[in-house]
């Protein structure tokens, strides 16, 4: 049996063919994105703003205009217990950082994932970069590990976690 | 877990009036520290502050290092009292080399010691059988030593939350006392403390001394420092661009400089001479009983001297409060998608030194025209100001919070057809 083809469908077939080919070319020289890419700014969950807004507050440093400031800042996006931490431990090796480099710097913190969730506090794990990094830092950027609290309804800073302790959320735990 | 870490807490301290202090021995530089019952003799200590130094030790986040906190006293004898914060006592505790805490005269026990007292209620026998040791003791040693990682139990993010909010929370929570005896102050946490100099040994006038008035820091009429318009709009919606006009006033009263003249008077005065053999004086003249001596005496005349102090600088940071950089970032994102913080602080420095008033006070006044606020909500003034000394006083600072003024958005709704 023979299957005769149209000379017009012969065209529409050889034009759909070097489309394909085309496409598969593009393709291989245009990867497409990778799965893991940040989340978008959009549509994020009201704990994961918080833990951005409150990364943000807490990198935004300016040495002139007093430690007071970035604690009150600071404090706005954190819980009591929070806001303490910041006022008792952090504020003193902020105001000795800020007023050594004289820093003045805004960041811009993308959010990469939730980490843990444990008696209602949910760690997130986000990405920092430093508008104005200072002379003696290694990177201008860094990944910032945040727990966040859920307090009536509202998403609030916890703290910021040590680097020291980060390693436990990468290594098993006994 | 709060009142789990106070109940740790208090039994350190406890602990500490506990310590196997030789009090009772004459020579114990403790004897001079603390009583027989362990209570701090504090009105027998020069109190020589709260000192807080970078330490690699300590635990740090991103960008930030780690610092740690001392409170330090000096004995009548030139010895040093050191009382880490909790925090800070923890890990020198964890890293007892590096912290110096070895280095140390006397003080509680050793890392050991504290790590088990701190850590009681948190770590748990099963914890340490699970890391493979069956006596505390060595458990302990093996985390002071780096074999067994501490952070990787799950209850230290727990115990680390609780250190930092509740230890921290009045600022003197110490837990232990640390003696470094006399002579090297390199070994001393802090360095070497700046020793109070005692004061000058009395002397025949009274010690210069100064007066002054607190700096004035004002703003414009209206709220905020602002003295136009009285409803501004964000720039975005004003075809003028017209912004926000901030004033800000300073008057740096004079710094008075009180000091003394001491005028040595020689005055020649009538004495009785036992002797005999006296020539007499003035009011008894050829009176062989009687003498002239030189009666010396000083007198103390105050004088005044008014000095001005000018304006080294002044800094006026605007800046759009937390409140409402929230309300833009949640609130008015949803309602038009994409709105952020375009540029919400603003900073503005200045420079001396200002104009000299009557009473050479020093006056200084600065608009701020046209202030291109792009973001909505409220805006919250702080000025700052610097002056330059005077041959009598050092510079001195002031800052004050003007309040906040308001930059309006002007909403559009749209309603139906009637």
């Amino acid at each position: 049996m023979q299957i005769a083809i149209p000379k017009n469908v012969q065209k529409i077939l050889i034009v759909l063919l070097i489309i394909i080919l085309l496409a598969i070319g593009f393709l291989a020289t245009h990867p497409l994105p990778a799965a893991t890419l940040p989340v978008p700014s959009t549509g994020r969950t009201p704990d994961e703003l918080a833990a951005v807004n409150a990364v943000s507050a807490f990198y935004t440093l300016n040495y002139t205009a007093g430690i007071d400031l970035w604690v009150t800042r600071v404090c706005a996006a954190a819980t009591d217990a929070g806001c303490r931490a910041i006022q008792g431990y952090f504020a003193p090796a902020v105001q000795a950082m800020m007023e050594k480099h004289q820093i003045q710097t805004s960041c811009t913190v993308e959010p990469i994932r939730m980490i843990s969730e444990t008696d209602g506090n949910r760690i997130w794990q986000v990405h920092v970069s430093l508008d104005h990094p200072w002379s003696d830092l290694d990177a201008s950027s860094q990944n910032v590990y945040i727990e966040v609290a859920d307090v009536g309804g509202k998403w609030l800073m916890n703290r910021i976690l040590f680097e020291q302790e980060v390693q436990r959320l990468a290594t098993p735990t006994h | 877990m709060f009142k789990k870490l106070l109940l740790v807490l208090a039994a350190l301290v406890v602990i500490v009036s506990m310590l196997p202090i030789p009090v009772s021995a004459q020579n114990s530089p403790w004897s001079e520290i603390v009583d027989g019952n362990g209570n701090i003799l504090y009105n027998n200590l020069t109190d020589l502050g709260v000192v807080q130094e970078n330490a690699s030790w300590m635990p740090n986040v991103p960008f930030i290092d780690g610092q740690a906190t001392y409170h330090r006293y000096m004995t009548p004898s030139g010895n040093i009292v050191v009382m880490p914060s909790a925090t800070t006592l923890f890990f020198m505790a964890l890293h007892p080399d590096a912290s110096g805490i070895n280095n140390v005269y006397s003080a509680l026990g050793n890392g050991v010691g504290v790590l088990e007292t701190m850590l009681a209620g948190y770590i748990t026998p099963a914890d340490m059988a699970s890391a493979g040791y069956t006596d505390p003791d060595s458990f302990w040693q093996s985390v002071i030593n780096g074999k067994t990682n501490i952070f990787t139990f799950e209850i230290m993010g727990a115990f680390l939350r609780d250190l930092i909010t509740s230890s921290l929370a009045d600022g003197n929570f110490y837990t232990m006392l640390l003696l470094y005896l006399g002579g090297d102050c390199s070994k001393i946490p802090g360095g070497c403390p700046e020793i109070p100099t005692p004061p000058p040994s009395p002397s025949d006038c009274p010690t210069p001394f100064i007066t002054t008035g607190p700096i004035q820091i004002m703003g414009g009429s209206g709220d905020g420092g602002k003295i136009a318009p009285p409803n501004p709009v964000v720039i975005g919606q004003d075809p003028d661009k017209r912004g926000v006009d901030v004033k800000v006033s300073v008057s740096i009263p004079p710094i008075t400089y009180h000091y003394y003249e001491k005028i040595v008077h020689h005055d020649m005065v009538c004495a009785e001479d036992p002797s005999g053999l006296g020539s007499g004086c003035a009011g008894h003249p050829n009176d062989p009983n009687w003498k002239t001596i030189t009666h010396t005496w000083f007198e103390c005349i105050g004088h005044t001297k008014v000095y001005p102090d000018f304006l080294n600088s002044a800094q006026v940071s605007i800046s759009l409060t937390q409140d409402s950089r929230n309300w833009i970032l949640t609130d008015l994102a949803q309602a038009y998608p994409g709105a952020s913080l375009i540029h919400p602080d603003f900073s503005f420095f200045f420079s001396g030194p200002g104009s000299l008033s009557g009473g050479n006070s020093i006056l200084w006044t600065r608009l701020i025209p046209s202030i291109q606020t792009a973001d909505p909500g409220d805006y919250d003034t702080n000025v700052f100001v610097h002056t330059s000394g005077t041959p009598v006083s050092a510079p001195r600072q002031a800052q004050k919070n003007l309040g906040q003024f308001t930059v309006k958005l002007v909403r559009v709704i749209l309603t139906g057809q009637p």
